[in-house]
């Protein structure tokens, strides 16, 4: 998706809600352009931008690959169209929307469109509460787990499908990666 | 020339089928080996094998189809993905239960059956197991003692290939075994912890069906611990592996998949086992084919079924069944255990996926008498380092977080028992009196409960299991539930054709031939008289090497 089309979305959705905003105004409130031009198959292109950010500031681009390198957002996108059972799916799907909603309530504004410093607050609130299946845990579950078993995720580790030895107990230093293999 | 007349029949080509298929085509009979499933050719039908997660939709976590199809097979833990082919779907082959008696049947229904699957920890039973229903009056006295099945289970261990140490245990016998897998750090700890602190308790390596160094051309093992899709290095026993090309290479065997076992045809004048009746899986057709001998091999239950089908004038209640005892007696062995966090051990780690665990052989009941309980109970575990996946549990994200979690993280240390179960009457597998496959074969009726030595049993192995882990200071202990277990949930299930001395109480003699009909041998988990606590697949697979051997002897002395 082009700025354009972006443009032309928000304007239909304010056209939505009864309001027609200058287009200085548009452009203000809508924020910075969409970092990807995916096109989710099952969540909202909102919803998809917003799983998008918390992936990327769960696990970062550092000096291995970060969640949107690896394609994390598109996965959990495929488990929505695919994988979940019908209740799970809507019990996901509603604490997203519950977040996306607490997020403008709190700060006024988009989570997307949040600074930095404030999505990391509002994500840092989310992951102290304790709360069994709270919907950032259960986001960050899925992240954990697209990122660490795609390919360049498992690269990022010690990804060792045919060791040929075993060796019982050798001495790691604190570098050490993860060991992984293809089970 | 085609034809339906062979010395032997073999119905299942799994741990006992191959093995009987191996041992008869080896000593010149012409022999028809029947799989009710598809055709698995070694390596070639390892679709998998060699496949990492990110190559599946899911990352080898199942589908909703997958979920739906094999709605049972899917709990258990080597049931994914990547190995779901090999197991029997659920909606294909239904099976009963009463409502109060759960019971979960984990089946594979293509050629190599479950031995393509199993777990491959492969123990002896001792002198103690033998003797134990004979001396504590539970179940039928065992026809065998060690010394009579010793020798086979040197001959099996040899062929296949079993690592592991030997103990000098009178409770778990030693064995010809290959160079053992090794104690990961904190491992060699706990066994250090169970020497000191428990008198005459042991931790031994597991034993297991792998080739830890080249063995008979197959090997060694790579420790990638993706067995169960199938070894493209033939690192580990299976019938596809190693027993079924054995049979093939000799020229008399004729493997029939998609082969269903209607019954066995029972020749009243002859009083002897005459053939089978085959439906063809795919076309329906019904076959009959005959043989001097027939080997039933086709796992427990599905056995039992084949049993209780044929019926005829002098077996109104299923072939070989004069004492009323076929169906009965099944047993599993089951489970509870518990897992610790580990401190300490920063710099330890381990290379290689090792597929094997510990073992810490029986102590109950050995030299002393338990105040609560007949028999006992071994357990199994491992130790290892959490991985990425303990990220799901933690506080944090971002850049530290990240690191954190590629890192190994806080050892931990599970164990599980396994205990053994009683032989009772009532718990037992019949025929359904409505219910038919799409075969036309009755379906199973399932009826089976742990009773109060198991629950005994059951506690003791949660109660010592942590106990253990406390006395080596392994922190945040956590038992696990024993309500957890379902029956069948061993894989182990057993006992259904029991052998015995009297033909009274017990369907197979001692050469696992059936009092009933001589020439009609059954030698799956059918035969066992008591299910000791330890893997039972090494021992279905030397009474079977043992039972064909006999056999063979017999025909060429005229006997059968």
């Amino acid at each position: 998706m082009n700025r354009r089309e972006l443009i032309k979305r928000s304007a239909i959705a304010a056209v939505g809600v009864g309001v027609l905003p200058n287009l200085f105004m548009l452009l203000e409130s809508c924020g910075p352009e969409r970092l990807t031009d995916y096109q989710p198959i099952y969540l909202s292109v909102e919803q998809f931008d917003t799983v998008w950010e918390i992936a990327e500031l769960v696990l970062p681009k550092t000096d291995s690959p970060g969640a949107n390198d690896v394609g994390v957002a598109p996965y959990i996108d495929l488990l929505f169209a695919e994988f979940f059972e019908e209740k799970d799916k809507t019990k996901y799907e509603s604490g997203l929307k519950l977040f996306m909603a607490n997020c403008k309530e709190r700060f006024g504004n988009s989570f997307v469109d949040l600074d930095e410093t404030s999505k990391i607050t509002f994500l840092q609130d989310l992951d102290k509460e304790e709360i069994d299946e709270s919907f950032f845990k259960s986001i960050k579950r899925f992240i954990l787990w697209g990122y660490f078993t795609s390919e360049q995720g498992m690269k990022s580790m010690n990804y060792s499908p045919v060791p040929g030895q075993y060796e019982g107990c050798i001495t790691i230093d604190d570098q050490e990666k993860n060991l992984v293999g293809n089970r | 020339m085609q034809t339906n007349k062979f010395d032997a029949i073999v119905i299942g080509s799994g741990m006992s089928g191959g093995w009987a298929a191996k041992e008869l085509t080896e000593k010149g009979l012409k022999t028809l080996v029947l799989e009710r499933g598809r055709q698995v050719e070694h390596i070639k039908d390892y679709p998998t094998t060699n496949k990492a997660p990110w190559e599946f939709k899911f990352r080898k976590e199942l589908s909703k189809e997958t979920r739906e199809e094999f709605h049972i097979q899917k709990g258990v833990y080597a049931f994914n993905e990547a190995t779901k082919h090999f197991w029997a779907s659920d909606k294909k082959h239904p099976y009963s239960h009463p409502d109060d008696k759960p019971f979960r049947w984990l089946k594979a229904f293509q050629t190599g059956g479950k031995s393509l699957l199993w777990y491959r920890q492969s123990y002896r039973l001792s002198e103690i197991d033998f003797e134990a229903n004979g001396k504590d009056g539970y179940g039928v006295d065992w026809p065998v003692r060690y010394s009579d099945i010793a020798p086979w289970y040197d001959y099996v261990e040899n062929y296949i290939g079993v690592s592991g140490r030997n103990e000098g245990l009178k409770q778990l016998p030693d064995g010809k075994f290959l160079p053992p897998m090794e104690f990961n750090c904190v491992e060699e700890h706990f066994k250090q912890s169970i020497k000191e602190n428990f008198n005459g308790r042991v931790m031994t390596i597991g034993r297991t069906a792998h080739v830890t160094v080249k063995h008979n051309g197959r090997g060694p093992c790579q420790h990638r611990n993706m067995c169960e899709t199938g070894c493209p290095f033939s690192a580990y026993f299976s019938s596809v592996s190693v027993t079924l090309p054995a049979a093939a290479a000799t020229g008399n065997m004729m493997f029939r998949p998609h082969s269903i076992v209607h019954s066995i045809i029972f020749d009243e004048k002859l009083g002897k086992a005459t053939g089978v009746r085959v439906i063809d899986a795919q076309t329906k057709e019904t076959t009959e084919f005959y043989a001097n001998i027939i080997f039933l091999c086709a796992s427990t239950l599905p056995s039992a079924q084949i049993m209780l089908n044929s019926t005829s004038a002098s077996f109104p209640d299923g072939i070989g069944n004069s004492s009323g005892t076929l169906g009965h007696h099944l047993m599993d062995h089951f489970s509870v255990g518990a897992e610790a966090k580990v401190e300490g051990f920063k710099d330890g780690y381990y290379n290689g996926h090792r597929p094997n665990g510990i073992y810490i052989p029986r102590f109950q009941n050995v030299d002393s008498k338990h105040p609560d309980f007949v028999r006992g109970f071994g357990y199994q575990g491992s130790a290892k380092r959490e991985g990425w996946s303990r990220g799901t549990q933690m506080e944090g994200f971002g850049p530290a977080f990240k690191e954190e979690i590629s890192k190994p993280g806080p050892w931990t240390m599970e164990i599980g028992g396994y205990g053994e179960c009683l032989p009772y009457f009532d718990n037992k597998v019949e025929l359904h009196p409505e219910i038919k496959d799409q075969w036309g074969i009755p379906i199973l009726h399932i009826s089976c409960e742990l009773k109060e030595n198991e629950h005994k049993i059951m506690q003791a192995m949660s109660d010592t299991a942590v106990e253990m882990l406390e006395k080596a200071g392994y922190k945040d202990i956590t038992p696990g539930n024993p309500n957890d277990y379902i029956f069948g949930d061993g894989i182990h299930e057993m006992g259904t054709a029991r052998m015995g001395r009297d033909p009274k109480t017990s369907v197979l003699n001692k050469w696992n031939a059936c009092h009933d009909v001589p020439n009609l041998f059954v030698t799956d988990g059918s035969f066992m008289a008591s299910s000791g606590c330890q893997n039972p697949s090494l021992t279905y697979m030397a009474f079977t090497a043992r039972a064909a051997n006999y056999a063979v002897e017999e025909m060429k002395k005229g006997k059968l």
